[in-house]
């Protein structure tokens, strides 16, 4: 796994050094996580299409920037990805949720892919900690990082007052970084 | 490099996204100003940074990497080479990074009640729980789309005993308390049409899974213990 990890980090340190054709395997190897995590949060296909181009232009002019000390190559990536979308949703003023369209055409065929697959020992330990919250906390955390919905949006689902949410937000996190740190 | 402020609780949720859009715009001035803080926000974000595996991927339109090219480089832009073995290997490690879960417990299960699933919009007459009895007992996911009055459930980790039948109620005093919605399959998905009733009472409800003897309750009511239940999310709208 550290092995696979470091690979895309060379073939980013490729696309720092102006190379194209890096830059197209990297785009081949990772467009379908970041544009999963991009229209998750923002909903709108339209608008995904276009920040997805940002994303990529972003990664093209900073990759330079990118230290592998301090985050694996795809966590940099999806972090410049769900930053950019979490800009544009709330730019928009758009409360996700209640934008919702039709569909994601997210297949299920009733057995999820996830069965066969092992979880990281990373996430593993974040949802044994998640689990410590209150449900409707973890639902707030959640819906905050999958779906991007404001403090505004959470107060206006679970109908408590901003200051609330804000409250509920800080005392989970506070208490996960607690656990994690365990 | 300062150290990270630990007890900042705009980097963590700046982290998580719930800043609003000048919030953010601050803390974006304020990390290229003070790194303890930007340090702090990076902390956050590889704290947080495992629940990306479970986005699920969505391919881009194929157009998509051509207007990429003409943007970055200009119009004519000759097609580059990539080395298709190593791109697999690369796909792959990706992909590993992305997710899942051998036994799934049911916090997983609720997770993927966000990333799976439409959430419920109020627009559309979607709804979905995460019918569980608590955080660690086993779960299933119920969709309910209230303009086609039809609910799916799917079981995610619940077992099924071999002598008994897994019975799903809709509870609501509106209708006299618990109607049976039919035996669910642990195995597959199970529909269920909720034509009898209203959208108020299908939103207010509570459902709840029973077990039952083979075939089902003989009372027309729940006769054995509930072994999950949960509201519709979104349901106050």
């Amino acid at each position: 796994m550290l092995g696979s990890s470091h690979e895309l980090a060379e073939v980013l340190g490729r696309v720092a050094m102006r190379d194209r054709d890096a830059f197209q395997t990297l785009y081949q190897a990772t467009s379908s996580k970041l544009y999963g995590i991009i229209v998750h949060i923002l909903t709108r296909r339209g608008i995904a299409d276009e920040v997805l181009q940002d994303v990529y232009v972003k990664i093209w002019e900073h990759a330079g920037d990118y230290d592998e000390g301090r985050a694996s190559a795809i966590t940099w990536m999806a972090t410049i990805a769900r930053n950019r979308a979490l800009d544009e949703v709330r730019r928009a003023k758009t409360l996700p949720v209640s934008a919702m369209p039709e569909g994601f055409d997210v297949p299920f065929d009733g057995e999820h892919p996830l069965d066969q697959q092992e979880r990281s020992e990373e996430l593993k330990r974040l949802l044994q900690c998640l689990d410590g919250l209150d449900r409707e906390k973890r639902e707030a955390v959640l819906l905050a990082y999958y779906r991007g919905l404001s403090r505004e949006a959470l107060s206006q689902r679970f109908g408590r007052p901003v200051a609330t949410i804000k409250t509920w937000l800080h005392r989970s996190l506070s208490q996960l970084r607690t656990c994690l740190t365990q | 490099m300062s150290p990270p402020d630990e007890d900042d609780p705009d980097a963590a949720e700046y982290a998580l996204g719930t800043l609003d859009a000048a919030e953010r715009a601050a803390a974006d001035m304020r990390r290229r100003a003070d790194r303890g803080f930007d340090a702090s926000v990076v902390q956050w974000e590889a704290r947080l940074s495992p629940l990306n595996e479970a986005f699920p991927e969505l391919a881009p339109p194929s157009h998509l990497y051509a207007r990429l090219m003409e943007r970055l480089f200009g119009s004519g832009q000759p097609a580059g080479g990539t080395d298709p073995v190593r791109l697999m290997s690369l796909t792959r490690s990706v992909r590993r990074w992305r997710l899942a879960t051998g036994a799934m417990t049911a916090l997983a299960a609720a997770l993927l009640a966000f990333v799976l699933i439409e959430p419920p919009p109020a627009a559309t007459g979607k709804f979905v729980a995460v019918l569980q009895r608590d955080a660690n007992s086993p779960a299933m996911i119920l969709d309910v789309d209230i303009a086609a009055r039809r609910l799916t459930i799917r079981p995610v980790s619940t077992e099924e005993p071999a002598d008994k039948s897994l019975q799903l109620w809709l509870i609501n005093p509106e209708v006299g308390g618990a109607r049976s919605l039919g035996l669910l399959s642990n195995r597959a998905l199970t529909q269920a049409s909720l034509k009898d009733y209203d959208p108020a009472v299908i939103a207010r409800a509570t459902y709840a899974v029973t077990l039952e003897p083979l075939g089902g309750s003989p009372t027309g009511a729940p006769s054995g213990p509930p072994i999950l239940s949960g509201k519709l999310l979104n349901a106050g709208h």
